[in-house]
């Protein structure tokens, strides 16, 4: 579980889905990349949790301005966010 | 005396209590709400003398924790993040007559076969209006024990600091659950208005802040963080007090919140046991790191090498409900709480933290031990020992890690599958981040774990 390299965008996006289903969050049925994160019920407790799995899992530190409403909006937003910042990293 | 009584008694009606979401709630219409679910509660559940409440954040908290307490039963918050075997201890070991949940309804809870884990006639003549399930702050009994007396001294006492008036909007996005006696319950005695926003990501915060003319901020260091780095420009004009509390301030966060707003944050140490007894009024903005000195009413001390920190002042809890100890057990002879913080003082009187003398890893102001974690883990298949401590995180102060020594190195349990158990078992921000496998965890002369 320690960080390691970035899989690729596809692949990333699953693992989010999958963090966020099994760790994280009740998902409603059908949830996926593209699925609002807020109307799935993250809310503050859990947005801090989301943020230390996605931090520890891929080695990554967030700045704190890139912590914005819309990009933990979906997985989709939260897997741009994570790459931008580890490629510059 | 109870304590809602007297905030109803006092109350201006015409004034706002809460604002949620654009909705705002007089005085008056926050008592009929609480008088009316008080009723209902006083008639699904007469006998019950505890009663849990669980319920996010929002104005219904308010309403119901306000209703249960002028039921004249002791409110008990279950936190949304407990894990069910959490909770179901919360539910036995604080003996819960009934749960009210975000709706309102009212389930009667039946009492145990066995009878309550305490003697109700002792802790009834307490006059007991809250009880906080947690491990408190030293760890090893639980269920925190707060009288309405002890809450009107503490609130009073912590108001010397705060100075909360009906002028004061405070913007709330602390989870209530864990925060509700020494800030909620001050705010509406001291008839100022709470703002709940929700989620709480700095645009949310700010704009709710600004449209609604907030002029105090109780809040965590990671929403300061996320505040400081907030580039839309906008002004926080109204602001006058900014507190953070729950974890330490790193000096970063301190500097970056105050060029962005002109207003330095204000370190405050609230301890359950304690209320608010310390808070940097004097030295916020050339001593950020500081959790200043105490209020009027209290005392300080640290002693031992090591430098312990002790208080003293009005309005410590009454009880540990679990096991049974009530406050002059706990306390020293002459009335000093031992908090376990490890503290410096300085040649002005102002007060830094250094550490703890216990093993709580406080993760982003939740606070839970290692040793609730290890045990869950030393009862997963394949696992000979654990070690769990907190990892340094750089946003929320720690976060748990476990180390493993497997039965069989060959065969070491799976990582995942530890990982299920604990988030089976435990609230999510105990579930360790990382397991480490080790060959041998260090242990003591006396075979306990090394920490």
């Amino acid at each position: 579980m320690a960080a390691r390299p970035l899989p690729a965008p596809a692949l990333l996006e699953a693992e989010l889905v999958v963090l966020v289903r099994e760790r994280l969050l009740e998902t409603p049925p059908g949830f996926h990349a593209e699925s609002n994160l807020y109307l799935a019920g993250l809310d503050s407790m859990s947005i801090m949790q989301l943020i230390i799995l996605v931090e520890e899992e891929y080695g990554v530190s967030l700045p704190d301005g890139a912590l914005t409403k819309d990009n933990i909006s979906t997985v989709r937003q939260l897997a741009q966010v994570i790459r931008a910042h580890a490629a510059s990293a | 005396m109870n304590l809602v009584e007297t905030i109803f008694k006092n109350a201006d009606r015409r004034a706002v209590a809460l604002v949620c979401e654009d909705e705002e709630i007089s005085y008056g219409q926050l008592i009929a709400r609480a008088e009316t679910a008080a009723r209902a509660i006083a008639k699904v559940a007469p006998t019950a003398q505890r009663v849990g409440l669980d319920c996010p954040n929002g104005v219904a908290h308010v309403v119901l924790a306000l209703a249960i307490v002028r039921a004249g039963k002791c409110l008990v918050p279950l936190a949304g993040e407990l894990a069910p075997r959490e909770r179901e201890r919360v539910v036995l070991e604080t003996g819960l007559g009934a749960i009210v949940d975000a709706t309102g309804a009212v389930r009667a809870v039946p009492p145990p076969a066995d009878g309550f884990l305490f003697n109700e006639t002792t802790l009834a003549a307490l006059n007991p209006a809250f009880i906080r399930f947690s491990s408190g702050t030293t760890g090893t009994s639980k269920g925190v024990v707060l009288s309405h007396e002890s809450l009107l001294a503490r609130v009073t006492a912590a108001n010397r600091g705060l100075r909360i008036s009906p002028a004061d909007r405070v913007v709330w996005i602390l989870p209530m659950a864990h925060h509700f006696a020494v800030s909620i319950m001050l705010y509406l005695l001291h008839g100022a208005a709470t703002v709940i926003v929700n989620p709480h990501l700095a645009e949310d915060i700010l704009s709710a802040a600004c449209r609604h003319h907030c002029t105090v901020l109780y809040g965590a260091p990671f929403h300061h963080a996320l505040l400081a780095a907030e580039n839309s420009g906008r002004a926080w004009t109204d602001l006058r007090l900014a507190i953070s509390t729950a974890a330490a301030l790193p000096s970063a966060t301190a500097t970056a919140f105050d060029a962005r707003y002109g207003l330095p944050l204000t370190q405050g140490l609230g301890i359950i046991e304690v209320g608010l007894p310390l808070l940097n009024l004097q030295s916020a903005r050339a001593k950020p790191a500081s959790v200043g000195r105490p209020l009027p009413d209290f005392q300080v001390e640290t002693r031992g090498e090591i430098g312990e920190l002790f208080l003293r002042g009005p309005g410590m809890f009454d009880a540990y409900l679990h096991p049974w100890r009530p406050r002059a057990e706990v306390l020293t002879a002459d009335g000093w709480f031992r908090t376990g913080d490890l503290a410096r003082i300085d040649a002005e009187g102002d007060i830094f933290l250094l550490g703890r003398s216990h093993s709580v890893i406080n993760v982003g102001g939740l606070k839970c031990f290692p040793e609730e974690i290890e045990a869950v883990l030393n009862a997963c298949p394949g696992v000979a020992a654990a070690r769990v401590f907190g990892k340094e995180n750089a946003r929320f102060g720690a976060v748990p890690v476990a180390e493993i020594e497997p039965r069989n190195p060959a065969q070491p349990p799976k990582a995942f599958a530890l990982a299920a158990a604990c988030r089976e078992a435990l609230a999510r921000y105990k579930v360790p981040v990382d397991f480490r496998f080790v060959e041998r965890i260090p242990r003591t002369a006396s075979g306990k774990i090394q920490r």
